[in-house]
């Protein structure tokens, strides 16, 4: 499903700040990362500007973030990835909204390790497809809640073209690494 | 003369992304204002600001290093859900909340904050 040009997210914006049962968490400065191996090197990108909610109550998350927050090693790398493949300008942005599966009353509210299935709609390059993964969730003394999540993104899935230059360079899927530290709202 | 091109080729493909310390800013406008922008049209601001080198004035609410990640400095815009996040690659232990910055920085759009990326301050 194509989505307007601009997906404008202001998730945050319409929700209340108190609801009934636990708090809802938030992050803006989660991190998403991927890396891949080609014939001239490693290539890493980084986001650390990844904003996120996280109802407790009903499992229900959603995570937003700029595709020119990426950042690259070098200045080229950064530029076609912007240009060539995700076309930034017309789709500047991933969103996943989705929720956790099995989670029960009052599971974050002491510190523990956990973990449980998210199914949810993540759209990239203005399409979106349905993924279902494994997340890792630590609730810490403070009461700050850490999750990770790999995802994999496969390139055709998302409408995104290789050009043919990069066609032989380029892998066709890559894993999306999420690590989010939420803090109460 | 071919080895030469090549070398030339290979040094500006292996150039790291700029930053904006020592870059002309394109506009220089309040923290308060820039959020604004994007809230009322973010397209437009999208088209105006977005890879441009910016200045912003503004009160700093908080600074965050998070372990291996970049040192973020929060702008206050008068919304509580909201800031311009400015990311430093260097420590910025000097700067407390309540403390006026200005910071010059790429804009890389906005998202629900606005966020600025390879950021030098302004003395």
């Amino acid at each position: 499903m194509r989505l307007p040009q601009f997906v404008h997210v202001p998730f945050l914006l319409l929700l209340p700040l108190f609801t009934h049962g636990q708090e809802r968490y938030f992050t803006r400065m989660g991190e998403a990362s991927f890396s891949f191996t080609t014939k001239m090197g490693e290539v890493q990108a980084a986001n650390h500007t990844a904003t996120s909610m996280f109802d407790p109550n009903d499992g229900s998350i959603e995570l937003s973030m700029l595709m020119k927050a990426f950042e690259f090693e070098k200045a080229a790398m950064q530029d076609q990835f912007n240009n060539e493949l995700m076309e930034s300008d017309a789709w500047p942005k991933a969103v996943f909204t989705g929720r956790l599966l099995g989670i029960s009353d009052g599971v974050f509210s002491n510190p523990r390790k956990l973990s449980f299935l998210v199914v949810g709609n993540l759209t990239i390059h203005g399409t979106t497809r349905k993924v279902l993964e494994h997340t890792s969730w630590v609730v810490g003394e403070d009461g700050v809640l850490h999750t990770e999540c790999r995802i994999k993104v496969v390139m055709d899935d998302y409408g995104i073209t290789v050009p043919t230059l990069f066609k032989d360079v380029l892998p066709k899927e890559v894993e999306l690494y999420l690590a989010l530290d939420f803090e109460k709202l | 003369m071919l080895l030469g091109g090549a070398w030339m080729a290979q040094r500006q493909y292996d150039r790291a992304p700029e930053v904006a310390a020592g870059k002309w800013p394109s506009a220089t406008l309040e923290a308060t204002d820039l959020l604004q922008e994007f809230m009322d049209d973010e397209v437009a601001a999208g088209k105006r600001y977005t890879d441009e080198v910016i200045e912003v004035n503004g009160t700093v609410r908080g600074v965050s290093a998070p372990q291996g990640g970049k040192v973020s400095v929060l702008l206050e815009t008068g919304n509580p859900l909201a800031a311009v996040v400015c990311e430093f690659d260097q420590s910025m232990s000097g700067l407390v909340p309540g403390s006026m910055v200005t910071v010059k920085g790429y804009c890389a759009g906005y998202n629900l904050d606005v966020v600025l990326q390879r950021c030098a301050l302004v003395e």
